[in-house]
């Protein structure tokens, strides 16, 4: 078949990266996509329809050829970009990239299904959503620091249009306010990217910007890591959104169109925490553990706060999008407690997030759609009335208040159980989180779906339709298999997390050993930051250093030195 | 780039043929000076400057193909050539080029009324600002600077229906005459000094001079008037009343072409004169492009002309410019970004305000306001899309590569030469351009026209929309392959180029 061809199989990842600009330009170029010829965009939207279906069934390819056991590298691809500065354009995904990258391939067809609510100007919607594809999925696969970047600040071009020409009414606002969160976030990523390129250029790295090398042979002191953290931790903490950054959200979700609000859920905060296990840990391993509890505790407020504030919504689109805010909590948690049974749940935790929150949206899309109301006050008795809508809403509540049996309960699960050993109070209180999300989703599936039926207000609501069905069957399978099965993609996640590790470790315990041999002096006050943390590093360490292949990562260190030599 | 100046100077034929592109232009403005007033009204002034611009850079790729056989100074150490040289030719040359197709046809809707005149003086200008940056005696240079700047002088007020162009020429003419005034000051006592006017004979004399207070002096006087060209803080008070008063076509033309010759004119003689007294002029450089790039960015955030927006922004960009002169040197790459990012520019200038002026010739008023791009998408959705390239580009954003990679050019220059400080402020100095960049197509995209506003498309034009396009196409080419341009530059850091893959 022609996807086994050599071709394909060299250049996949940027097959996957570059189709969708490519079918954004064809869209913009081609007449008879235009207004006139296609008043309704039915043809973009098919055309954009069985596209991205062709790019999910060709990202496929890379499930199926996916080697289960090689926890490096898979499908690397190099060409020289910017010679002058050391920037390649480096592509390749391990196991914790390649889920997201389904993860994106699989939502986006949805999307462009689900695009028949936007009536003005479809055309350019889809084209933006294609932008926006090419980008998220250049994100997600780049190993080079400044094509990373460079991919991150494309997303926000289209996300911008998106909500700027095809959102609600304070929609200027809600675009400015998005902006100028992400630029501030990403200036302070470029900074730290420059300075970590610097440094490297001084230690006689070639190429400053290479992910894998930096993180094999670059040496940083504490308070190089220390800020570099800091920014790192800024620039994703505010894509995320981690506790006191995140009121930038609720306002672009409302104002987003519904396909805007499910990439935005379903991808776009998944970049954050994607950056912190891509860049920031590995880059400055022992300032990540210095921020831990702090990263945890924020976490964990981030749970409990984003619960409470979604629970006091009236708007059933702010609810959802404040859920978001405690659900990445857990994310963020797991990623903070830094183990490989709480990572892998952060990352499973994402890949739910995108599902189930990416169908709230819809839902709540299909009833605005209907009503041009998202007011929870204006429902009521929807079960009787409208029962197959209803019986999906049940399906996504259950797994957005993560019952067993359902996706949620998995990533969950694994989250509090990897983060127990390391943060035993604080995932506690994330337990209260749980019950407030039963709390929050099951008053709004009350308040909605049960109770009263207003017919002379909503008499002539209708329920989901053939089309709209279509993108809610493959979500509602992949609720119950990722619920009951979860082997399979932790099985992939798993020598990827346990390389990640011992690669972590080994280069952290490299940096303190340098440290200590380079300047004597400070050791006091070297020993000093780290008395605070040995609580924490007695309680992973056990954990990461029982994974191995330390002595492995040692032995890479030293090839690539000679070789820069 | 920082080739030493031999000593060999060839004869006065070998130093016509090698300065062939500055002869063809000044022949070619007297020869339309002469017969304009013969053939008058038969003879279309703008073809007839655009063959001779062609011509010139006919005769510049023949002088850079004949490369080594050329001397490297001719009329005795007048005049240098070398790879800055030619590179500067080149896109002085080709921004003048992209300058006339794009406003040529709008210069009497803009109020010029004798056309002839004005392109005699379009042609000396272009000639004195290539000779601005070849120029390797201090005599020559401010010859040229004179003769680019006199004939800016009247370009400036040629639209004599308008008292704001008048009012334009005369400020620009004022405080241009005065900066130059200064300039001529500080090359009195770098003479005096040194006992001699060429660019070698200076350098040699400055590092065997020890009255340090003299020489700070001179070489503060003397980067006055360069600083007042681009259009730099503390000198950058002209620019926002020159730039919207003038015609547009001379703005487009001031705005990219003369500045980038003065960048290239400056980035010579920080790199060869002033060199080995660095300790002198790295406070001064160090200020203007701190202030220009926060001055300047924060003063376009207020402004309704978005004419004045982007003299504002030409401020900003000035400053990331100087960032880029600070990290000169083998090391740490300055030149070629710079050189990059001059290339960069001038397509993103040259584009955006080929559009304004599009905008403006399509209302009564004739305003660049930023209301009438209100609902721009929905009437010209081709020419929005262009203009949100150019904003996006400007605004160092993908999918606009080229201004972000220029950016991290300069930059990264800035941090090799340990200016760590300023590379930051630079970054942050950024990200508030990206408001007011942002802002233009906020009115494009998000805002419906105004009632008032005459939405029917606006007539473009095949020269002007073929600039447009040509803007456009080199931006996302520049940024996708940048290194084809820097490594004309070919001053990278030396340790980085050669392994590109280690694996």
């Amino acid at each position: 078949m022609f996807l086994e061809s050599a071709f394909i199989n060299s250049n996949i990842l940027s097959l996957l990266t570059w189709l969708p600009l490519a079918a954004a330009a064809f869209l913009f170029l081609v007449p008879s996509f235009n207004k006139q010829q296609d008043p309704q965009g039915s043809r973009s939207r098919a055309f954009a329809t069985i596209f991205g279906l062709g790019v999910f069934y060709l990202s496929l390819t890379l499930l199926k050829r996916f080697e289960v056991q090689d926890g490096g590298i898979q499908f690397e691809e190099v060409l020289p970009w910017i010679d002058a500065i050391g920037v390649r354009y480096r592509l390749g995904i391990d196991g914790v990239s390649l889920w997201l990258v389904l993860l994106t391939t699989f939502l986006m067809p949805i999307v462009y299904i689900a695009s028949t609510s936007v009536h003005s100007n479809p055309r350019g919607y889809l084209a933006s959503m294609l932008v926006l594809q090419s980008a998220m999925i250049g994100t997600l696969v780049a190993l080079d620091m400044f094509l990373f970047y460079v991919f991150w600040e494309l997303m926000l071009a289209p996300m911008y249009f998106i909500i700027g020409i095809w959102g609600g009414k304070n929609r200027i606002y809600a675009t400015l306010k998005f902006v100028l969160y992400t630029v501030v976030g990403s200036v302070l990523m470029l900074i730290a990217v420059l300075y970590v390129a610097w440094r490297a250029s001084e230690q006689h790295i070639l190429l400053p910007f290479d992910i894998t090398l930096l993180n094999q042979s670059l040496n940083l002191t504490f308070a190089e890591e220390f800020w570099i953290f800091l920014a790192f931790a800024l620039a994703f903490g505010i894509k995320v959104p981690i506790f006191p950054f995140h009121t930038w959200l609720p306002d672009a979700h409302v104002e987003a169109p519904t396909g805007g609000s499910v990439i935005l859920a379903g991808v776009l905060l998944k970049m954050g925490l994607y950056g912190f296990i891509r860049f920031a840990y590995p880059l400055a391993p022992r300032a990540a553990e210095y921020f831990g509890p702090l990263l945890a505790i924020l976490g964990v407020i981030g749970i409990i706060y984003g619960a409470l504030v979604a629970w006091a919504q009236t708007d059933m689109k702010k609810l959802v999008a404040y859920s978001s805010v405690s659900h990445l909590g857990y994310c963020v948690l797991g990623v903070a407690a830094f183990n490989s049974i709480a990572t892998a749940g952060s990352i499973y935790q994402m890949l739910n997030h995108g599902i189930t929150t990416g169908a709230l949206f819809l839902l709540v899309g299909v009833l605005y759609d209907r009503k041009h109301t998202r007011l929870i006050a204006d429902y009521g008795g929807l079960a009787s009335k409208v029962p197959v809508f209803a019986a999906l809403f049940l399906v996504f509540t259950f797994s957005s208040i993560a019952l067993p049996l359902t996706n949620g309960f998995v990533g969950e699960f694994l989250i509090l159980v990897g983060s127990f050993k390391v943060f035993p109070i604080l995932t506690a209180t994330a337990g209260i989180g749980v019950v407030l999300g039963a709390v929050y989703m099951l008053t709004l599936y009350l308040k909605t779906s049960f109770g009263e039926f207003d017919e002379k207000k909503n008499g002539d609501l209708t329920d989901v339709s053939l089309r709209e069905l279509v993108t809610f069957i493959p979500l509602v399978i992949l609720v119950f298999v990722m619920g009951i099965y979860p082997q399979p993609f932790l099985d992939r996640m798993e020598p990827t997390l346990t390389n990640y590790f011992s690669m972590v470790t080994a280069r952290s315990e490299r940096l303190a050993a340098l440290t200590a041999a380079q300047d004597p002096s400070s050791e006091e006050a070297g020993s000093e930051e780290e008395s605070g943390d040995t609580d924490d590093d007695s309680a992973s360490s056990p954990d990461v250093l029982s994974l191995g292949g330390i002595v492995d990562a040692e032995f890479h260190v030293m090839q690539v030195s000679n070789a820069s030599r | 780039m920082s080739v030493p100046i031999s000593s060999s100077t060839g004869g006065l034929l070998e130093g016509i043929a090698a300065t062939s592109p500055f002869v063809v232009l000044s022949v070619g403005a007297v020869l339309l000076m002469v017969l304009s007033t013969f053939f008058k009204g038969k003879l279309s002034p703008s073809a007839f400057a655009t063959v001779v611009l062609l011509g010139a850079l006919f005769a510049l790729s023949r002088v850079i193909g004949a490369g080594n056989q050329l001397p490297e100074s001719v009329f005795g150490g007048m005049v240098t050539l070398d790879l800055l040289s030619g590179y500067m030719t080149a896109l002085i040359l080709c921004g003048s080029l992209l300058a006339v197709c794009l406003g040529g046809r709008s210069l009497a809707k803009q109020g010029v009324e004798s056309l002839p005149e004005f392109y005699v003086l379009f042609l000396i200008a272009v000639a004195g600002a290539i000779l601005f940056c070849c120029a390797s005696e201090m005599v020559t240079l401010f010859l040229a600077l004179e003769t680019m700047s006199m004939a800016l002088y009247c370009m400036c007020g040629s639209a004599l229906s308008r008292r704001e162009s008048t009012e334009s020429a005369l400020k620009y003419f004022l405080l241009g005459s005065f900066s130059s005034a200064i300039m001529l000051y500080g090359i009195a006592l770098l003479y005096g000094i040194t006992g001699s006017l060429s660019y070698a004979g200076i350098a040699a004399g400055l590092a065997h001079s020890d009255s340090w207070f003299l020489i700070a002096v001179a070489i503060g006087l003397t980067l006055v008037g360069l600083i007042f060209k681009i259009g730099s803080v503390p000198f950058h008070f002209w620019a926002p009343d020159v730039y919207q008063g003038a015609p547009t076509t001379v703005t487009v033309f001031m705005a990219t072409v003369i500045k980038a010759a003065s960048i290239g004119a400056l980035l010579r003689i920080l790199t060869l004169v002033f060199d080995e007294r660095a300790q002198a002029w790295t406070p001064i450089i160090w200020y203007a492009s701190l202030l220009s790039m926060v001055v300047g960015n924060f003063l376009a955030l207020r402004q309704r002309s978005v004419k004045r927006m982007l003299a504002y922004s030409s401020v900003a960009n000035a400053g990331y410019l100087l960032l880029g002169a600070l990290g000169h040197g083998e090391l740490a790459g300055g030149e070629s970004a710079i050189l990059y990012y001059l290339v960069g520019y001038t397509v993103m200038t040259l584009g955006s305000m080929g559009v304004v002026m599009i905008i403006a010739e399509g209302n009564k008023e004739q305003s660049d306001d930023v209301r009438f791009f209100n609902g721009l998408s929905q009437s010209n959705p081709i020419l929005a899309a262009m203009m949100a390239l150019f904003m996006l580009a400007l605004a160092g954003l993908p999918p606009g590569m080229v201004g972000l990679i220029g950016k991290i050019y300069l930059f990264s220059s800035a941090v090799r030469a340990d200016f760590w400080g300023l590379a930051i402020v630079g970054i942050l100095a950024s990200v508030i351009g990206c408001y007011y960049y942002l802002n233009i197509i906020v009115a494009m995209y998000f805002k419906p026209a105004d009632k008032a506003v005459d939405s029917r498309p606006l007539s473009i034009g095949i020269s002007r929309g073929a600039v447009l396009a040509f803007c456009a196409i080199a931006i996302v080419l520049l940024g996708t392959f940048p290194s084809s341009v820097y490594n004309l530059g070919l001053n990278s850091p030396p340790a980085q180029i050669a392994l590109v893959a280690i694996e």
